[in-house]
């Protein structure tokens, strides 16, 4: 597959506008189809304007026939969109041109599509795609939320948290029991607790290794002569850093007074 | 081991060491730098090219050294040594050199300055003499309209003139002792004028002058004919800004003359006249020469000034003499004096009127010298430093110091002045040599003052640790609006002299002669003086231009018309903005003085403690900041206009020209007086304190609450636009009602309802184990907890509540507050997540680092901020005006975080230098586009270090840092005590592109508010720098200002716009808060089109956005499916190229802003 098999298609916003956007289109031909999204029945789409809706799609392509769905992604995927877990929390919204998938009821359909030559009309009389003030206004009242709704939700989200964590527990404490041959998963909790699985908590435990191999320091003649060298080596290096400093400043012209 | 060796380990050991002081010293750097003040401590020689290294002993080093260190050499140690010992800083150090070998010329224009310095010597010492003529048939006046720098009137036009060889001439000054400033070389040249020429009584009534200035300009006559060597574009100046003692200026022909600039000095010799004569007691302009007016003998007053004009001509060899000789011995001097010019010269001081001349400091060294406080083992810093110490304690206007040898003066006896004479006649007094002469008369005592302030200021910024108190002592130069608080500009020559005419005391007059400007300065010097006393911390005086030249060819008034007087005050912050100057009892009889200096301003006030008092009051007692902070400026002004009949267009009062952009004259509640907002800052913080009293007087909740804390910018009096508590009722056209908010009834909207911003704060909750440990959990129960607190709310405290999903809002005093609740541990939590060994590592996400952001170091830096308000309160206006400015050049927060913007004003706080910190929100705000535009950011970083809590160790290390990894840094790094990374607020934004360009038009913008702040009418040429330029951008989209909320901030805005009917607020509901359709707009842009382009606007009130497309997007590229977004296909041949799409794009601004957008243009 390459970008050659799309076709761009011409789309006018409205009936008298004199500006025309472009879609690219081609059918949905992928080795790991997703059963959804069938390659016979579906029309792969590219370069959507970032304010359209799946309504807006399934309004420009019903004239070549029924569809089924139509899925919206940022970017072209596998599987089916995300459906929002709540009503009020993590709610994402997709950001810039997305590109969808048009699932028609027949392959006719699709084929009616792909070979469409007119341009399409996003807006008639009986439809128009929410935008502008009217949008944000709309926006503002969705987000003020019904209070008994967000309190039930809340409510039924912790019950179900703290069963899960309640199975977890249980899960663990089951872990820590002898299994048939004798073996016992070592957890945080319980009599003789594990370290905890974490990054830092191993960078510690090498730390502590290295540590052990302690020597004690500047013992010798020779090591505190060579003590004192890395210190006049500092001192070097004190003395070139600054000597750069100075030649990033020169560069910079910092050295005249007076322009 | 070697002897070498043994040298090498003293470096930290120092058991070896010939001097134990030296080992003392290098332990502990801090201490090296007391003993230098105290001036006891034993000095080692400095050498700056060190000492050769022995060979010999070098190759046995090498033997037993580890080969992989390279053996130090002798110089190397010496120059390490001298280094910690000698100087502040090894990179002090090399700056100081750097600098050095900047200012001084090359070799060769050395040499070729010598053999032309000696052919013009030659062409005086040949000028022919002539005999006497009347001066008014001279030939050079007639014929070649050389125009004698002295105007000479009829009488004097009668006088005769015989030129006469000069008695001697002598390069004098820096070009002969050797220390240079910049690339050109200024040599002062001194020709003695033959005791022939002068009579006996020439000292008398400017007689001695007009004769110098003639022998000048004969001078100036020789040397134009010898236009081979001397280019004839000849100039007058003045010698320290004395109109009597003009200077000529000369260069050579050719390209050399870029390099070389001659000044030609007349001098005398002690025969001149009697010295006693001169002395400062004594009289030699009679009144009935210059006033026309007939005085006894006895009565005429003294002539300090006048006398020492001509004494200074008389003693310049002699004091020369020894000048030369201390230089010589000491060489190290010349780089000291080099240092101290700039220094000088950086600050303006030796510069106009009564300025602290480069003479006056090559002779304090001659004096420190001579007392032993300098040496010649004294390296060019620690000489700097004597220098500061000395001149930051010592006091010259009531114990003047004196070159004259002790042992001298006791048998001359009565022929020299006793320095109490001298103090009765000088303001400020250094005695020279011979003891006859004031080397500081002409030094005023502002001036004066004003260099041992900033002596002392250097002093402490050579302690400060900070990296660059070299760039802000030697290579800033400090502009004079920058520095005050206050600027008073005075121009026009002809006004200042009817001024002096009237006012001036004729004795003033009379030994002041022609030095108008001189007599001005003192004249409003010591009416702000008696006038505003300690309201005033710090004056200071600057005349432009600085120095005055006009050609030979030109009448001397022409350029001395066009000199103007700039007066700064530094303002006192405890008492300047008191409204109320309160004198002295009404019974004393210095209420008499008080109501005479006051004129009708004066009243008779029972104060509180029950005394009677005569009184000054400059405004009501209850008027806002902004009018307070201008009390200075009523009584100045009232003075000027009282006193001397001087009126405001005659001058200009630079004060606050700019707060005019945050006047607010829309909504303000009645009775309300909003000035530049503190007091509305004030109102929301104290409903805030009181909401949280409420909160944490809550009962019956899981957690308590600890605290809340305002995260707003209104919190650190930094809103450009406080809220304000009472707003309009809502617009029942298109708003209805739900249960407890005001919400859009679905109608279509096509006038905006008035905009009332949400006020952000924190709850802290007390720590608690229960918190669960998942993400999405914690986000519920911080829901759930907002509802509970909702509900308490309304029913304890009867507030009007609404809990959203992520946060609270509460109206308190007519006030929305949006309140969240911080849980530490969320932080961690969006940190965590597993690596491919199954181990859990954290890491920053976007996420937590916005959290981590808006909760924990937001909440730090408001309280940071906000005590630093306390402490300086300019800084919320100064906030505001730089935000303002920032959003008027369309850059909006998005683009310059407002947070950065505050911190950038705050540095200007935390580390003033060169300044100290200012009290005028305008002031400030120069000093923000200065900061601005003239760091570089690439290799600096801001340190803003609040009550000095990081220590200096810690800044090093993070200077460090920054500059070994200045690439993974963004590029602007801001360090603050709660910020080690320096990347908190500027990680994303500004970026690289935006930086720069705000970096450009500050500078630009900087200078032009410089020059039209002085300018006539300031306020309105200074509105002109709040206009965007709107050229740059290739689209510019307009919005129907009727659908803008904050239309009223704008700054075209329309000002007579009929006032609002204000109505109390309806706080039984939420009214529609935080939503401004330009700034949901510019979201959907910025978020959707991030990819095409940049979206410029602003903020408050703006009616245009204007669009940048990214340079790559219009290049047309492959047809390929990353290239599909917003192109369209183009070329021949079917799929071959797709090019940008921009009718599409514009279409596409349109349909989103439908109903907002009023147009969208292309441009080319």
């Amino acid at each position: 597959m390459t970008s050659k098999d799309f076709k761009a298609i011409r789309l006018r916003l409205s009936e008298n506008s004199g500006v025309y956007h472009y879609l690219y289109i081609k059918q949905n031909v992928v080795r790991e189809a997703c059963k959804e999204k069938p390659s016979d029945k579906t029309l792969f789409v590219m370069g959507i304007p970032p304010y359209f809706t799946e309504n807006c799609i399934s309004h420009l392509f019903q004239q070549c026939g029924a569809i089924s769905n139509v899925y919206i992604h940022d970017k072209p995927s596998f599987e089916l969109p995300k459906v929002p877990v709540s009503k009020f929390f993590e709610r994402k919204r997709l950001l810039g041109f997305k590109v969808a998938y048009v699932v028609f009821e027949s392959t006719d359909s699709l084929k009616k599509a792909l070979k469409l030559k007119k341009h399409l009309t996003l807006q008639t009389e009986d439809y128009k795609p929410l935008v502008g003030v009217q949008k944000w206004c709309q926006e503002y009242n969705d987000r003020i939320p019904n209070i008994v709704e967000l309190q039930y939700e809340v409510d039924a989200f912790i019950t179900d948290f703290d069963e899960k964590c309640r199975e977890e527990r249980l899960r663990q404490k089951q872990l820590m029991e002898a299994d048939g041959e004798g073996w016992v998963t070592v957890t945080r909790k319980g009599r003789n607790p594990g370290f905890a699985r974490k990054q830092t908590v191993k960078e510690k435990i090498l730390e502590k290794q290295k540590k052990k191999n302690k020597k004690l320091l500047n013992f010798y003649a020779f090591e505190i002569k060579e003590s004192k060298m890395n210190h006049l080596e500092l001192l070097r290096k004190k003395f070139e850093e600054d000597k750069q400093k100075i030649e990033a400043l020169k560069k910079a012209r910092k050295f005249r007074p007076f322009v | 081991m070697t002897q070498l060796l043994n040298n090498e380990a003293s470096i930290d050991e120092s058991e070896d060491e010939p001097s134990g002081e030296e080992s003392e010293v290098e332990e502990n750097s801090e201490e090296a730098s007391a003993s230098t003040q105290e001036g006891k401590r034993k000095f080692s020689q400095v050498s700056d090219e060190g000492e050769v290294p022995d060979s010999s002993k070098k190759t046995k080093t090498e033997s037993e050294v580890p080969k992989r260190i390279r053996p130090p050499t002798a110089a190397e140690l010496n120059r390490l040594r001298e280094t910690e010992n000698l100087f502040h800083s090894n990179l002090f150090r090399l700056q100081i050199e750097e600098t050095l070998k900047e200012s001084k010329p090359k070799d060769a224009v050395l040499d070729k300055t010598k053999t032309w310095l000696k052919q013009l010597k030659t062409i005086l010492w040949n000028i022919e003499e002539t005999d006497p003529t009347k001066v008014s048939e001279l030939s050079w006046l007639k014929e070649k309209k050389i125009r004698p720098p002295i105007k000479l009137n009829a009488v004097e036009l009668e006088e005769e003139f015989a030129f006469k060889k000069p008695s001697k001439i002598e390069v004098v000054g820096s070009y002969s002792l050797g220390y240079f400033l910049g690339s050109t070389i200024a040599i002062d040249l001194a020709v003695q004028i033959p005791q022939i020429i002068f009579g006996k009584k020439d000292h008398q009534n400017e007689r001695y002058h007009r004769k110098r200035s003639l022998y000048l300009c004969h001078i100036a006559n020789a040397l134009l004919s010898n236009s081979t060597i001397v280019n004839e574009d000849m100039h007058f100046t003045l010698q320290n800004h004395n109109f009597t003692k003009p200077v000529l200026v000369v260069k050579p022909c050719g390209s050399l003359g870029n390099k070389i600039t001659v000044y030609i000095h007349c001098v005398v010799s002690m025969s001149m006249c009697k010295p006693t004569k001169l002395a400062p007691n004594r009289n030699n302009i009679k009144s009935s020469w210059f006033l026309d007016k007939e005085v006894n003998e006895e009565d005429e007053p003294a002539t300090p000034f006048y006398n020492s004009s001509i004494l200074e001509d008389m003693v310049t060899l002699s004091n020369e003499i020894l000048r030369k000789k201390i230089f010589t011995e000491n060489p190290k001097f010349k780089d000291a004096m080099s240092l101290l010019k700039i220094w000088l010269r950086q600050r303006k001081l030796n510069e106009g009127v009564g300025s602290f001349s480069n003479y006056m400091m090559s002779m304090f060294l001659v004096y420190l010298f001579q007392i032993r406080r300098l040496n010649k083992f004294m390296s060019s810093y620690q000489i700097l430093r004597n220098v500061w110490i000395v001149l930051s304690q010592a006091n010259w206007t009531t114990e003047g110091i004196s070159l004259q040898p002790a042992v001298k003066s006791e048998p001359e006896g009565p022929s020299v002045p006793s320095i109490s004479d001298f103090h009765a006649a000088f303001e400020v007094v250094f005695i020279d040599l011979t003891g006859l002469h004031n080397i500081c008369s002409s030094l005023s005592k502002t001036v004066y003052l004003k260099v041992k302030r900033e002596s002392a200021l250097a002093l402490e910024t050579l302690d400060n640790s900070s990296v660059n108190s070299f760039q802000s002592l030697f290579m800033v130069p400090i502009s004079f609006l920058q520095h005050y608080d206050n600027v008073i500009h005075f121009r026009d020559l002809s006004f200042m002299r009817s001024v002096i005419r009237k006012h001036s005391p004729q004795e003033k007059q009379l030994d002041s002669t022609k030095n108008v400007i001189r007599q001005f300065t003192s004249l409003i010097i010591s009416l702000v003086e008696n006038g505003l006393g300690d309201r005033v911390s710090q004056i200071g005086i600057q005349t432009q231009p600085a120095p005055l030249k006009w050609s030979i060819k030109s009448k001397p008034s022409s350029i001395q018309d066009s000199i103007s007087v700039l007066v700064g005050l530094m303002l006192n912050s405890e008492t300047a903005f008191s409204v109320l100057q309160k004198g002295p009892d009404a019974n004393v009889p210095e209420a008499k003085g008080f109501r005479q200096f006051w004129g009708s301003k004066s009243e008779l006030r029972r104060f509180r403690d029950g005394t009677v008092c005569e009184a000054t009051i400059w405004a009501e007692d209850n008027a806002p900041l902004k009018e307070k902070r201008i009390t200075t400026q009523h009584m100045l002004t009232y003075l000027l206009d009282f006193k001397l009949n001087l009126k405001m267009p005659q001058y200009q009062y630079v004060s606050n020209q700019t707060e005019n952009f945050l006047d607010n004259n829309q909504f303000i509640p009645h009775g309300f007086k909003y000035g530049t907002g503190e007091e509305a800052c004030l109102q929301v913080m104290s409903a805030f304190d009181q909401l949280g009293k409420q909160l944490r007087s809550l009962k019956n909740l899981p957690l308590d609450i600890s605290t809340l804390i305002g995260t707003s910018p209104v919190f650190r009096y930094a809103d450009v636009f406080p809220p304000l508590a009472q707003t309009l009722s809502p617009n029942p056209a298109v708003t209805t009602v739900n249960e407890g908010c005001v919400i859009f009834n679905g109608l279509e909207l096509n006038k905006c309802t008035n905009y009332i911003p949400a006020i952000d704060g924190v709850i802290h909750l007390i720590g608690s184990g229960k918190w669960p440990d998942d993400i999405a959990a914690v986000r519920r129960i911080k829901a759930a907890f907002y509802v509970k607190l909702a509900e308490l709310l309304r029913v304890v405290h009867r507030l009007v509540c609404q809990p959203y999903p992520e946060y609270l809002s509460v109206i308190k005093d007519g006030f929305v507050f949006r309140l969240k609740i911080f849980y530490s541990g969320e932080v961690t939590l969006l940190k965590r997540r597993r690596n491919e060994e199954d181990l859990i590592e954290y890491h920053d996400t976007e996420e937590s680092l916005e959290l981590e952001r808006n909760l924990v170091h937001l909440p730090q830096i408001t309280s940071a901020l906000h005590g630093l308000h306390l402490k300086y309160p300019s800084f919320g206006p100064a906030c505001a005006l730089a935000k303002r400015w920032l959003n008027s050049q369309l850059l909006d927060d998005f683009h310059f975080p407002s947070i950065i913007a505050e911190l950038l004003v705050a540095s200007s706080y935390t580390s003033p230098h060169p300044h100290s910190p200012a009290f005028n929100p305008q002031t400030v705000f120069l000093r923000f586009l200065a900061l601005l535009s003239q760091t570089d950011w690439n290799t600096e970083p801001l340190v803003v270090n609040f009550n000095s809590e990081m220590p200096a160790n810690v800044v090093v290390e993070l200077e460090k840092k920054f500059r070994e990894e200045r690439d993974s840094f963004p590029p602007l790094v801001i360090f603050t005590p709660y910020d080690e990374s320096g990347t908190v607020w500027s990680k994303d934004s500004p970026s690289p592109v935006i930086f720069i360009r705000t970096v450009k038009l500050a500078s630009q913008a900087l200078q032009k508010f410089e020059t039209n702040l002085l300018m006539m009418d300031a306020s309105l040429e200074v509105a002109g720098l709040f206009v965007p330029p709107l050229d740059a951008y290739n689209i510019v989209i307009r919005l129907k200002v009727s659908m803008l909320p904050r239309q009223w901030y704008a700054i075209d805005a329309p000002t007579n716009i009929s006032k609002h009917q204000l109505q109390a607020p309806n706080s039984s509901k939420l009214p529609i808060s935080d939503f401004d359709p330009a700034q949901c707009f510019l979201k959907e842009l910025r978020e959707n089109y991030d990819e095409f382009a940049l979206f410029f606007h602003d903020t408050y009130g703006g009616s245009v956005i204007g669009v940048l497309l990214k340079p790559t997007v219009l290049e047309s590229c492959e047809f390929k499916a990353k290239f599909f977004n917003g192109r369209c296909p183009s070329g021949d041949k079917q799929n071959s190229s797709l090019t940008f799409n921009v009718d599409a794009l514009i279409e596409d601004f349109k349909t989103i802003g439908a109903g907002l957008v009023e147009s969208v243009t292309l441009q080319k």
